[in-house]
């Protein structure tokens, strides 16, 4: 498999770059590739990429523990009105969380990080349609009806019906009948 | 007898403890709750897609009627959540006839449901069943998120038929600065495509895994704990289990809308360039001119108000508002401030911009789309 962010530096081959021989063989692909991918990543194939994810976060998280710094000192310096304990450190433990939620959310919005989900949900994707495949293969053999059939039935069914819909609606109203005499 | 006092004794600690215990209890055994309880008949149903009519409080309800076009994701209850933050409600005590489409939860074979068909064809149909219905030639048209960026096409491509247009925390302008989602569906690491080759309709919790993200500690760890510390409350508590039952309640995307929404919105953009085609016709703001009403709330984190905004620069409408609100995305449905401030004037602005009981609401211009069905 390649990349969208460029030619990758790992294996000179992908498993997953030929045709699969059958749904067996495309699970069985799928998985390796992401286990290659997993294993490039502890080799320290995508070095440049954990440079620029590391270059985009740490003045994010500088920025942050900087502010919550500020805001502990503050806390700390104020002075001691509340006598009790249990705000002071439910205030604590807030200002912690927020601060954590706000620096996850900009780290969130890096390029790095999309293209990190963008390629974890790619790997997950490609594994269950070649997981699925597998599954309909078996359920075909021992004739059962697959998740596909089931589909296909549904759209003929929509389909006939939206067209039983606008052959009512075209219909010219009928006559009214004769009366008997 | 010491330890007969020690548990008798109300400590911060033990009170703090009790709370911690109330919430959990809650958690485990969450209260039933009601929604959706505004009185109200089905007028129109077709596939999925049911056209809801919400029965008047007033004898002569104002003209034209409104038609609010809800998300294609979630279910359209959050906008009669509870009697007291009931947008439906809010409009109609103040007079307002209200229909609402609700989109219904699409099955497999609706897989290939795209833009034309929701965008054009159901809305179509609504507006004509509502048109027959009270006698009236327009519609005035409310549509709150994803339903915004539907009725502003149908209102652009069938101009004649809408008589005034809202839109409520509307994804518009897709590129607008601030938006996570925008940043996380790139084309260059992003495949719509794959997404509906792997689930067909794209489930629900795929979709609220992403929404959950853009406020990760805020939509999970802070607010339970918010729920513990206020336990107590009855009303908090009984708001919270049903924004909790409505965030579970979530519906599939139909495979094809999803995949043009996300190619032709988030990744190219093309409503706001006036770019984007819907069943072979070219989508031209310049064609809104009816009086728009734009509702944005500041701290919308799923669609920046600029999103919305961004459509005043393209529109032709000359009767335009704007009403800003500071909270979030779902608190402009069911947040206190905006049953106090906001909603009382959006009646207000649809009334302004109606007719008189006992007139019809003709057409103001004629043209192809404003032939009557």
């Amino acid at each position: 498999m390649t990349s969208r962010r460029g030619p990758r530096r790992g294996p000179e081959k992908s498993a997953a770059s030929e045709e699969p021989r059958s749904s067996a063989d495309a699970v069985r692909r799928a998985m390796a590739d992401a286990a290659a991918r997993w294993m490039d990543a502890a080799r320290g194939v995508y070095r440049e990429e954990a440079v620029r994810a590391f270059e985009e976060s740490a003045p994010i998280v500088a920025k942050h523990w900087s502010t919550l710094l500020d805001r502990l000192w503050a806390m700390y310096t104020e002075p001691p009105a509340r006598k009790d304990l249990q705000a002071v450190q439910r205030e604590l433990h807030l200002t912690m969380v927020t601060s954590l939620n706000a620096m996850m959310k900009e780290i969130m919005g890096t390029p790095s990080f999309g293209a990190f989900a963008g390629e974890s949900v790619e790997s997950y994707l490609k594994a269950k349609i070649a997981s699925d495949g597998l599954m309909e293969e078996m359920l075909r053999a021992i004739r059962i009806p697959t998740r596909t059939d089931i589909d296909d039935l549904h759209v003929s069914l929509n389909g006939l019906s939206r067209k039983v819909d606008q052959l009512l609606a075209a219909k010219p109203p009928a006559p009214a009948a004769p009366r008997e005499a | 007898m010491r330890r007969t006092a020690w548990a008798a004794e109300r400590t911060p600690r033990v009170e703090a403890f009790d709370h911690v215990r109330a919430g959990l209890e809650l958690l485990a055994n969450p209260p039933a709750v009601d929604v959706g309880t505004t009185p109200h008949d089905v007028v129109y149903e077709e596939d999925r897609v049911r056209l809801l009519h919400y029965r008047p409080v007033r004898k002569a309800p104002l003209k034209p009627p409104l038609l609010i076009v809800y998300a294609l994701i979630n279910k359209p209850y959050i906008l009669d959540l509870q009697p007291d933050r009931s947008v439906v409600r809010a409009l109609l005590t103040r007079g307002v006839d209200v229909y609402l489409i609700d989109w219904g939860t699409p099955s497999p074979g609706d897989r290939h449901l795209g833009l034309p068909e929701y965008a054009d064809g159901y809305i179509d149909r609504c507006v004509r069943a509502i048109r027959e219905r009270a006698g009236v030639d327009q519609v005035s048209l409310l549509g709150y998120c994803i339903g915004g960026f539907l009725a502003t096409i149908y209102a652009a491509l069938h101009p004649d038929r809408v008589r005034n247009l809202i839109l409520m925390a509307a994804p518009l302008d897709f590129h607008a600065d601030g938006g996570l989602l925008h940043r996380w569906t790139g084309p260059e690491h992003f495949d719509p495509d794959l997404v509906v080759e792997a689930f067909g309709n794209v489930p629900a919790e795929f979709l609220n895994g992403g929404f959950t993200l853009l406020d990760p500690l805020g939509n999970s760890y802070l607010k339970y704990l918010e729920l513990l510390d206020r336990a107590d409350d009855e009303a908090f508590v009984e708001m919270f289990f049903r924004m909790e039952k409505w965030l579970g309640d979530g519906v599939p995307l139909a495979g094809e809308f999803y995949k043009e929404f996300i190619r032709d919105g988030y990744q190219r953009n093309l409503l706001i360039q006036n770019r984007l085609t819907v069943g072979g016709e070219r989508v031209d703001l310049a064609k809104l001119t009816q009086p728009l009403l734009v509702v944005v709330a500041e701290k919308d984190h799923i669609v920046p108000p600029e999103s919305t905004r961004n459509l005043l620069g393209h529109a032709k409408s000359k009767d335009v508002q704007v009403l800003s609100m500071p909270g979030g995305h779902i608190g402009l449905s069911v947040g206190a401030e905006s049953h106090r401030e906001l909603w009382p004037k959006v009646a207000r602005w649809i009334a302004a911009r109606g007719v008189p009981p006992g007139r019809k609401a003709k057409a103001r211009r004629t043209g192809k789309s404003g032939t009557p069905a």
